[in-house]
């Protein structure tokens, strides 16, 4: 099993927080299109011959393409890989570029998830983020989605945004709660350098929220997410029963995945490999048949820290046996007796060969993940 | 012997030591043009560095005057507070003082009292005032104070700039015609003057000497007078730019000997040589055998670089003689030595030696001074480090060293300085009006107390108008405590203070707030306290870390998000563990950086 991932690098304005790779400059869609075509043909080995059983088109902002283009794409993907039939095909989108039509047009070419960034039901936090669409288009975007006929639909909300209180957090959980959604993705924000919010930051113009706050608001999303009957099953990501998304999944199960697109990023088990973060650059590359990538070759260091690293945000957790097959005893070892501290403050818990965050340490897993790391 | 001149330099730091004895060099052409480098005295990258002449050396010189040749040699001092007693050795060997003084900065303490160590030992002292051609030279005014210092007459003062070779003609008549010769028997029983040595990698130390009285040949057999060791003398010879071997060198002059001598401790500045068959009756007078007053833990960063530390140190203490090690550990560092300093400069050097030489990285702790502790039963024992104390119920009292300060500034801050060194403990002795307005203030204080924040606040409270000598005194009772903190309820060892009882709360208090401020938050609350035996007198707390959490991580994060959290635990790794806390290296030296 396998993923694709393509990196639509578009938008028509750019988010305050976002620090993934994007461009204003629609104008040049089409010769993107192009190149990622041939890209597609250029890396088509990367995947050793393996069954697709996710496709994720993502951005950037997908859906500024249109219903023929999102088409063309998932064509050129049938022509070059063995995508299984029950694949799970996602595509990210705005809530006010879509409508019934669009969302029927793209399902026909065979996407069977949305995501959708709501972000926010609150039209002031929505202009703070500088996001494009209102709370009103988000609503209608949900409607058309489900009157087209797609019903695997995740959100995207973000908490702990400065100015925001935990009465209208718990307002937004709700409103998102209130339909037929299977999905959430909820994300603290986070301010990024390079991003107008990291440049207010720097500017001493904005700040991350209080700590205590931010807790507060976590617990909320615990809370609330689990009465819904959702599970979280990564820090940030929460499902009904059986919806969990396979794409983003594959990522901390170390599955091997491919990605297309400048800024993307590969990964096949023994190397990641990530495409230039230019589209200009990008451009010239592929026109003249040449991979943009650079690589690394992972030791077994890494291995075992990107492991640590991305399976402790889950709730499958470090599974031992496993760290130990794709690592060394040694490795295991390591692990076993750095844990223990961690399982005595009641941050981590184990069973038997599992090891996984409590709710206390899934608010300060960065610290966690990078004590039990090997350096 | 006649035409032999032995003279010294006594110069503030900065004041233009070395540039003028380049010029002497260059004058009497002892330098040929394709090794000059500036500052040829200097000769440590470090010494350099500083414009501090760390280990004093010395230089002969030929000088043409009148038709004679005359010898000259030049004895270099070293021009820091920690190294006084190296300083009165090297005066000891001279007839002469080039006294030096900056014309745009007038007189400073250190010259002080190097230049009554010199007028002690009765050397002619000839006062110049360098640097005259800055525009902001104030002749006048630095004249005033020559005068007064020395008595001399205000044309007597040489008026010179290293810089462009004013004044150097007048300079070298001026030591023909002042210094006197030097006297001495060269048929008398030998007796020669150790004022320095240095570390050769392929011939071992050598000892730079004056000969007091009678004559060395080369491959006798000379004996050191109060180490009691014996050598054969392989080489003997004259210190050119380079070593220069003789047969024979009789009294008056100034020379090097090369004996296969391995260890620097084996040469003890201040030491007389002797014949071994035919022994002087006594040793030159003034030797000390030198003890390093101040004492700290160096440690290794990381634990497996113990030995190579220890290899490390020990080729230090090859061209470092004052420098002492013995092993220590420490519950919270580890293994590692307990090291012995001439002074705070001195362990300044040494630390910053072991990093650029040795490329060894290294925490030190809190200085301390050595403490004479009495025991109830009568016992005397020097104690090194607060831990080393025995239980306040053997004690019957202790003893801490007490140095004079001469401390030299403007008269505007003389009231911000006084209350500075009776802040620390310091008794006014003295004050005198230099010139109308500088001042000289004498006090004595314990040295306990210049350890720690002295010179900075010295420094800011003067502007940077006060300069600062001391020597050693004598030890004094003390009413001393010690001062511990726990982290988390762990006492950290390598945080133990002695100190005055007076000053232990709002000292135990500083250090908690400082502390607070170097220790990472970690998963837990950490309480940091400050504890005088089972009592505790200070606490704070280091909050745990309530949020630290990305986002996203997906495919695109996974290779930047591992790279910061790996940096993160390198970080990590480089502390400390005391009990379950994590302490930064900086946080050992955290009472040197306190307001």
């Amino acid at each position: 099993m396998a993923g694709i991932y393509i990196h639509i690098p578009f938008c028509k304005k750019k988010c305050h927080y976002c620090d993934f790779y994007k461009t204003l400059d629609t104008g040049l869609a089409d010769r993107f299109l192009e190149a990622l075509k041939k890209e597609l043909v250029l890396q088509n080995n990367y995947l050793d011959k393996s069954i697709i059983n996710t496709i994720y088109i993502g951005g950037g902002t997908p859906s500024v393409l249109s219903a023929v283009q999102v088409r063309e794409i998932i064509d050129t993907l049938n022509n070059n890989f063995s995508i299984d039939g029950d694949a799970e095909i996602t595509m990210e989108a705005n809530p006010d570029d879509i409508d019934k039509v669009y969302v029927r047009d793209i399902k026909r070419s065979g996407i069977n998830r949305i995501s959708l960034g709501i972000q926010s039901w609150n039209d002031e936090i929505l202009s703070f983020l500088n996001r494009r669409h209102n709370a009103e288009q988000a609503e209608q975007a949900l409607n058309s989605i489900f009157e087209a006929g797609i019903d695997n639909v995740s959100a995207d909300l973000i908490y702990g945004i400065p100015g925001m209180t935990p009465g209208e957090w718990r307002e937004n959980l709700l409103k998102t709660f209130s339909y037929d959604l299977v999905h959430l993705s909820a994300y603290h924000l986070t301010i990024e350098p390079g991003t107008v919010f990291g440049k207010m930051k720097d500017q001493g113009e904005l700040s991350e929220i209080d700590e205590g706050m931010s807790e507060k608001q976590f617990r909320t999303l615990l809370d609330i997410s689990e009465k819904k009957g959702f599970e979280q099953y990564e820090i940030s990501n929460f499902c009904r029963e059986g919806y969990h998304s396979i794409h983003n999944t594959n990522y901390w199960k170390r599955e091997p995945y491919l990605g297309l697109g400048p800024s993307a990023h590969s990964f096949n088990g023994e190397q990641r490999q990530w495409n230039v973060s230019k589209l200009s650059v990008y451009l010239r590359n592929v026109e003249n048949e040449i991979v943009p990538a650079e690589s690394e070759t992972l030791e077994k260091k890494d291995l075992y820290n990107e492991y640590i690293m991305t399976s402790l945000r889950t709730m499958w957790g470090v599974n031992l046996d496993y760290l130990e097959e794709i690592t060394d005893k040694e490795s295991r070892d390591y692990m076993n007796n750095l844990v223990v501290r961690f399982i005595k403050y009641g941050m981590v818990s184990r069973n038997q060969n599992n090891i996984v965050l409590t709710d206390q340490g899934k608010m300060i897993s960065d610290n966690i993940i990078s004590e039990l790391m090997m350096v | 012997m006649n035409k032999t001149r032995n003279f010294c330099i006594i110069a503030h730091i900065d004041h233009g030591k070395s540039t003028l004895a380049d010029r002497l060099l260059e004058k009497t052409n002892t330098l040929p043009e394709r090794e000059r480098m500036d500052q040829v005295l200097d000769n440590m990258d470090l010494e350099r560095e500083r414009g501090i002449t760390i280990k004093s050396h010395a230089i002969q010189m030929l000088y043409s005057c009148k038709g004679d040749e005359y010898t000259f040699n030049l004895i270099d001092t070293p021009g820091h507070v920690d190294f006084s007693y190296e300083v009165s050795r090297s005066i000891a060997a001279c007839e002469g003082a080039l006294l030096v003084v900056d014309a745009t900065q007038g007189i400073q303490a250190q010259t002080i009292s190097n230049l009554y160590m010199a007028i002690d030992h009765d050397l002619e002292v000839i006062p110049v005032l360098n640097k005259m051609d800055m525009a902001s030279a104030m002749p006048d005014e630095a004249k005033d104070q020559i005068v007064d210092l020395i008595g001399c007459r205000r044309d007597d003062i040489i008026e010179a700039s290293a810089k462009t070779g004013m004044g150097i003609d007048a300079i070298l008549e001026r030591i023909v015609n002042i210094v006197p010769p030097p006297e001495g028997d060269p048929s008398a029983p030998l007796q020669a003057l150790i004022f320095d040595s240095v570390f050769n990698p392929f011939r071992g130390i050598i000892a730079y000497y004056k000969i007091i009285n009678g004559t060395l040949r080369k491959g006798e057999m000379v004996k050191f007078y109060n180490t009691g060791r014996e050598y054969d003398a392989d080489e003997i010879g004259v210190l050119r730019i380079k070593q220069d071997p003789r047969d024979s060198l009789s009294a008056g002059n100034v020379g090097y000997i090369i004996s296969g001598i391995k260890e620097s401790r084996e040469v003890k500045v201040g030491d007389t040589i002797t014949h071994r068959d035919k022994p002087c009756d006594k040793a030159i007078a003034g030797f000390e055998d030198v003890k390093p007053m101040v004492f700290a833990g160096i440690y290794p960063v990381d634990a497996d670089d113990y030995e190579d530390l220890r290899t490390s140190i020990e080729k230090l203490q090859l061209n470092d003689a004052s420098l002492t090690f013995e092993p220590e550990s420490s519950a919270a560092l580890g293994f590692g030595f307990r090291c012995g300093f001439l002074g705070l400069l001195h362990m300044e050097i040494v630390q910053e030696r072991l990093d650029r030489e040795f490329d060894m990285d290294v925490i030190t702790t809190v200085p301390n001074v050595s403490y004479d502790v009495y025991t109830s039963s009568g016992e005397k024992i020097e104690v090194h480090n607060p831990s080393g104390l025995p239980p306040v119920t053997n004690i019957d009292r202790i003893e801490e060293p007490f140095i004079k300060a001469q401390v030299i500034t403007k008269s505007d801050f003389v009231g911000n300085i006084m209350t500075l060194c009776i802040d620390k403990r310091g008794t006014f002795k003295n004050q005198i009006y230099l010139t109308s307005d500088r001042v000289e203030l004498t006090f004595e204080m314990p040295l306990a107390e210049i350890v720690f924040d002295f010179y900075d606040k010295l420094k800011s409270l003067s502007r940077g108008y006060a300069s600062f000598d001391y020597y050693h005194s004598s030890y004094q009772k003390a009413d001393l405590v010690r001062l511990d903190v726990l982290l988390n309820g762990e006492m950290v060892d390598a945080l133990s203070t002695l100190i005055f009882r007076g000053h232990a709360y709002d000292f135990g208090r500083k250090m908690c707030v400082k502390l607070k401020e170097l220790i990472p938050r970690q998963q837990f609350d950490i309480a940091v306290q400050a504890a005088i035996g089972a009592k505790i007198i200070a606490r704070e707390t280091v909050k745990a870390v309530r949020k630290d959490v990305t986002a996203k991580c997906y495919g695109g994060d996974i290779t930047r998000k591992r790279k910061l959290l790996e940096k993160q635990k390198k970080g990590k790794k480089r502390m400390r563990q005391v009990g379950n806390v994590e302490v930064p290296q900086q946080a050992f030296l955290a009472v040197l950086k306190m307001d």
